[in-house]
């Protein structure tokens, strides 16, 4: 091998190499690089042949879809009748993957993610792959490479991010369920910006394979449907412990989410965290719009009274170093992430590989949290990371206090209502800005892995509101519980048609 | 040859490294030093710029990284591009001191995604006619007694003799089809604002369309991407994002139908004729389907065009032609000051033929996805052809190209092959709007299964 590489890879690692390593290290490492060139290359299966298409024009007037498919499920299930929009972070065999970047350009999955398998299998048709956000990096719907997604409710606003795609289809009709990836608010935003309902459930109760990962701690799929019935019914479908998801475990039993959604909301214990009511969490319309909701259940009978949870106004900074180091350690392993290894995800891997020299194609926003990622690495190593886990764990035990006393927590989904799209030409820090701070209530959770889902509680200024809920570990059912109560008792039109 | 490469595939040797891009740029350098004074395309040679953005793309991939998908591809522009420092002329002598104080978006998009300017390339004056002074006419590389096509001639001579990967042109009533099809070209005039035109000279504001010369339609494909898209600072371009042709080139044709009038075909030279008869047979064995339409009469529309051209014109330059007229060229001078006397009311009568066409086409072309179309009525003309040529043959000149351009849609050009003079003959392939990215990959499709594209003029290996 050529010593100038090799002393370009020391110098990468901080190495100098003395005279005696510089003598022997070209003929050891390229013995073990002899070794790989051994290695049989990946299997690549042929995918099967499904058909699909790109969005014709006017065919898709608020850009929600990279992919058009029309691939039918089993005659017989749950969701027989429905059709799914799938983000383009899940793998569907045949038809193109891109996860926000032109990096996937021509990766086809040659294997459906499990998920997909059981969503079939209970009925449901397969209607398309939605847009999302540049490797899921921001919660507001404008870096994907296919453009920006426009908000159904005003098309010059964001839909959030970064599962936007899967939240405009479910909110325009053009799906009826759709599933999201979450590691810091990424169904949770784009569903209450959208108007309709999203789940992150409890960490480890989807299996997330097949699935384009960011960090395996963080890593959540889930529903996103108009209503929590059926964000229920479809949670059924999709749960269930796969001994090949590191992040499962068995020991999450299932419960009949469809039956919560009709238990009474009289005794519903709900306790509204004054944190995430704060400046910066909540604007006045919004927080206005939660209260008022609030006092709605509380009219119903639910018991709704206030908490304090202090170390909630730190959750964003505490789950911060885990999501920046996680995303570029994430890349370094091409997007597959160690200890993952499913074959359809290595084939992903290849086309991100030598991503390094095509940063100028990352989003913006991306390029900001990735350079973050690497200074903070350089300075302090992974230390912040684990640091962040450690915390992590304080800020869980906390929300399991506060949920000692009642049912679910309560907050706003997102602290403000839907942004405008940012200019191409505004300032990086206007965009960035953009794209984190819709995130502030969200992504403590996916660091705790409480289940949250967000329900649409109102409009205010003609744009949707999303309330959130909390539960402990395991509880969805009480999520569903609420989210059905305050639909009870909200009238939510449907929004303006634009295409 | 090198200089004779596909874009793309020169730009994928480049992001690899198998290519040094100043080693690359200083060949085309030189090339245009020893064959330009002969084919005068080039107005301005950037040198300098060229060199310095290479020198960049060379110390970046280095360092490991790539520019952009043009990382240190050579590339020249229509002159009609504004670039700081740099003389705009629009082809107008009087302009020949015009230097820019901005940079056009079309131009920070190229030089963004790795681009190396070589210079600008020679136009007819005011993107109109006429090449001045007489005798710079841009030379035709396969055969010095053929037009070289208006008004992009010089972006068109560039890249078929190699000179250049590929030119970023404008077209208003053919100003890219043309010169694309008589040097062999795939040009592609997009859809009305599809391109932002802000720093592009104008001619005719309702009319321009900015678009792609290169030798191939996944050359085309990568300038389109990186081109095209909502541009803030063009308030008049389409609030959507860039295209993604390069992408989905390859997807079979399948689903796709294709359609024309044998109307519109009645007095075509048959040599014309045949080329168009035998793109429709190569796209029908592709698996595209086709369909026969009924347009709206083309009859009048090139008049029409004319007269919204005039107009627009005489807005653009109502300053400049009133302060410096005697400086103007015969042929601008007189578009102009048409454009001035049309009374209200036979503009308003053009602009609604214009609507009335534009709606029927639409309509028409409802259940296709391209309209296939000559570029020209006649075989290629000559250079002594169209010094002679009378008003009623100039505006059958345009039958086909500016009808296109009237209605706003997308078209692409590309060679089907040379008529019985050796000359290449081109065909159009038009859209409905928003369709670039299908029209690339039907081009391409049908380049996959032949190889006019890939002849080279032997006079200029």
């Amino acid at each position: 091998m050529q010593s100038e590489d090799l002393l370009q890879a020391a110098a990468s690692l901080g190495m100098t190499l003395t005279p005696a390593e510089r003598e022997a290290m070209p003929a050891l490492v390229g013995r073990l690089m002899a070794g790989l060139s051994a290695l049989a290359p990946l299997p690549r299966p042929d995918a099967p042949i499904r058909s699909w298409s790109r969005p014709a024009r006017g065919e898709d007037p608020l850009n929600a879809f990279a992919a058009l498919t029309g691939i039918e499920g089993a005659a017989t299930g749950p969701l027989v009748g429905l059709r799914i929009a799938l983000k383009d972070t899940i793998a569907l065999a045949g038809v193109p993957m891109g996860n926000g970047t032109s990096l996937l350009d021509g990766f086809t999955p040659s294997e459906d993610a499990p998920v997909v398998t059981h969503l079939l299998a209970a009925g449901a048709r397969i209607v398309g792959k939605t847009n999302c956000e540049c490797l899921c990096a921001s919660g507001a719907s404008f870096t994907g490479v296919n453009g920006p997604v426009l908000n159904p409710w005003d098309p010059t606003r964001s839909a959030g991010g970064s599962s936007s795609g899967s939240a405009v289809a479910v909110a325009t009709g053009q799906a009826d369920l759709a599933v999201g990836g979450d590691q810091g608010g990424s169904i949770r935003v784009p569903a209450a910006l959208c108007g309709i309902v999203g789940l992150k459930p409890t960490f480890g109760r989807i299996p997330y394979l097949g699935v384009a990962t960011v960090d395996p701690s963080l890593d959540h799929i889930g529903p996103m449907a108009r209503t929590a019935r059926l964000a229920a019914r479809m949670l059924s479908v999709m749960a269930g412990h796969d001994p090949r998801d590191p992040r499962g475990s068995p020991d999450l039993p299932a419960a009949d989410w469809e039956a919560a959604c009709d238990l009474p909301a009289a005794g519903l214990r709900v306790a509204l965290v004054r944190e995430g009511m704060a400046p910066g969490r909540a604007t006045s319309e919004v927080a206005a719009a939660v209260r008022a909701a609030l006092d709605r259940l509380a009219g119903i009978g639910a018991e709704v009274r206030q908490i304090q949870v202090p170390l909630h106004a730190r959750g964003i900074d505490i789950w911060m170093p885990v999501i920046l180091y996680g995303t570029l350690a994430g890349l370094w392993t091409d997007g597959v992430g160690a200890g993952l290894t499913r074959d359809e995800m290595a084939t992903m891997g290849q086309h991100l590989s030598g991503w390094q020299a095509r940063g100028s194609e990352l989003s913006d926003v991306l390029r900001v949290l990735l350079l973050a990622a690497e200074v903070a690495r350089r300075k302090h190593g992974f230390t912040p990371y684990f640091q962040g886990h450690a915390e992590g764990r304080a800020l869980r035990a906390a929300y399991d206090a506060a949920l000692e006393e009642v049912d679910v927590l309560a907050m706003p989904t997102v602290a403000g209502l839907a942004g405008r799209l940012p200019d191409p030409e505004a300032s990086l820090q206007a965009r960035f800005d953009a794209a984190v701070e819709t995130t502030g209530n969200t992504a403590p959770f996916n660091l705790t892995g409480h289940p949250a889902i967000t329900v649409p509680c109102g409009l205010a200024d003609g744009l949707p509101v999303g309330l959130m809920f909390v539960a402990r570990h395991g509880d969805e059912a009480a999520l569903f519980r609420a989210a059905a109560a305050v639909e009870a008792v909200t009238q939510m039109p449907a929004p303006p048609s634009w295409g | 040859m090198l200089h004779y490469q596909g874009l793309a595939e020169t730009a994928d040797h480049l992001a690899c490294g198998d290519l040094r891009a100043v080693v690359l740029t200083e060949a085309l350098l030189d090339r245009i030093a020893r064959l330009d004074p002969q084919l005068r395309a080039f107005v301005t040679v950037t040198a300098d710029r060229a060199l310095d953005m290479a020198r960049r793309a060379d110390e970046a991939l280095a360092n490991g990284m790539r520019l952009g998908p043009m990382h240190g591809v050579p590339i020249a522009v229509k002159d009609l591009f504004d670039i700081a420092g740099v003389a705009n002329t629009a082809g107008m002598p009087i302009r020949s001191r015009a230097i820019a104080t901005q940079t056009a978006t079309v131009i920070r998009r190229l030089e963004a995604a790795g681009a190396v300017l070589l210079g600008t390339l020679r136009l007819s004056e005011g993107v109109f006619g006429e090449y001045l002074p007489p005798g710079s006419t841009p030379r035709n590389p396969w055969d010095a007694g053929l037009w070289p096509g208006a008004s992009s001639g010089g972006s068109a001579v560039a890249v078929a003799a190699g000179l250049c990967f590929g030119s970023i042109a404008s077209d208003t009533g053919g100003s890219i089809r043309m010169p694309s099809s008589v040097t062999g070209l795939t040009g592609l005039k997009p859809g009305w604002g599809r391109v932002s035109r802000h720093g592009v000279f104008e001619l005719a504001a309702s009319l321009d369309h900015v678009g792609p010369i290169a030798r191939s339609a996944r050359d085309a494909a990568l300038l389109m991407d990186v081109i095209s898209g909502d541009d803030p600072q063009d308030p008049t371009s389409l609030a959507l994002p860039a295209t993604r042709a390069l992408r989905d080139l390859g997807l079979p044709l399948r689903g796709l139908r294709f359609g024309f009038d044998p109307a519109w075909l009645e007095q075509v030279d048959p040599e014309v004729a045949a080329c168009h008869a035998g793109l429709c047979a190569d796209l029908a064995a592709e698996g595209a389907e086709r369909v026969e339409l009924r347009l709206p009469d083309w009859r009048g529309l090139a008049a029409a065009w004319y007269r919204i051209c005039a107009a627009q014109a005489a807005l653009a330059h109502r300053d400049s032609f009133a302060r410096h007229r005697d400086d103007y060229g015969q042929a601008l001078a007189g578009l102009i000051e048409q454009g001035a006397r049309l009374s209200a009311l036979d503009l308003q009568a053009a602009l609604q033929r214009r609507l009335d066409f534009t709606s029927r086409l639409i309509r028409a072309l409802a259940g296709v996805d391209a309209l296939v179309l000559p570029v020209f009525p006649f075989r290629a003309p000559r250079l002594s052809d169209v010094a002679a040529m009378d008003e009623a043959t100039i505006l059958d000149l345009h039958r086909f190209t500016c009808p296109v351009s009237l209605a706003g849609l997308p078209a692409i050009t590309f060679p089907t092959g040379f008529d019985s003079a050796g000359a290449p003959v081109g065909m159009q392939l038009i859209g409905l709007p928003q369709t670039e990215e299908v029209l690339l990959r039907l081009a391409h499709r049908y380049q996959c299964g032949t190889s006019h594209h890939e002849i080279h003029p032997a006079a200029w290996p």
